[in-house]
């Protein structure tokens, strides 16, 4: 699975520790999400999506072989 | 429909139990338990006591600590406990029960052949381990159908 957290952080000028903070996380979980080390669940996802104002979708994408 | 309250009732009891955890402070509370059970085993304080019956409950009583202790820093929270943490978690149990399983299954027959090499009498070590590995692996294969059976109930 592709993300784009990092850009959609970028964007909200967010540090990772901030955004960690914001979504009830640790930093690390953000970092390995980003480094497509691991894979949130659903629930994570929606709070992303909340936060971002953006659907699921637009910053986590499947890879071709997925 | 008696049936699956009960399943669910058992799915709660099984989250509840599973979901067992230590408040954080706990891993210090561990942390100094193990040292004072570790220097009361290397100590010679056990020796104040003058029968060997009380040595050996003291001895017991300390190894036991160690254990509680090192089971207080396994299940006592992280300061952030989240979705990635209960993951590693789940993963560090899972690699913890293999290796040991399968650690404890060899060694008995190394040592054997270790023996062997230096002397004809040699005998095999280790009864307890069997019992408790069994043990070990029976309870996990028994939850695991029980929490597979309470997920999928329709």
């Amino acid at each position: 699975m592709k993300n784009r957290l990092k850009i959609e952080r970028a964007i909200l000028d967010l540090t990772q520790e901030q955004l960690a903070e914001k979504i009830g996380v640790s930093r690390q979980t953000i970092n390995s999400i980003e480094k497509n080390r691991f894979v949130p669940s659903t629930v994570l996802a929606l709070k992303l999506s909340l936060l971002f104002g953006k659907s699921v979708n637009e910053f986590f994408e499947l890879d071709d072989d997925e | 429909m008696e049936r699956m309250t009960k399943l669910e009732g058992d799915i709660e009891k099984i989250n509840k139990f599973t979901g067992f955890q230590l408040p954080n402070k706990f891993k210090k509370v561990g942390l100094v338990l193990i040292i004072v059970s570790i220097l009361a085993i290397v100590s010679s304080v056990k020796l104040y006591f003058t029968d060997l019956r009380s040595q050996d409950l003291f001895e017991r009583i300390a190894k036991t600590g160690m254990i509680l202790g090192l089971l207080m820093i396994s299940i006592s929270k992280e300061k952030v406990e989240d979705e990635l943490i209960s993951k590693i978690r789940m993963q560090s149990f899972n690699y913890a029960v293999i290796s040991a399983v399968l650690i404890y299954s060899l060694v008995p027959f190394i040592h054997y052949i270790f023996i062997l090499s230096f002397s004809k009498v040699a005998t095999i070590e280790g009864s307890k381990d069997t019992a408790i590995l069994s043990f070990l692996l029976f309870l996990q294969i028994l939850i695991f159908k029980k929490l597979k059976k309470a997920y999928n109930e329709e």
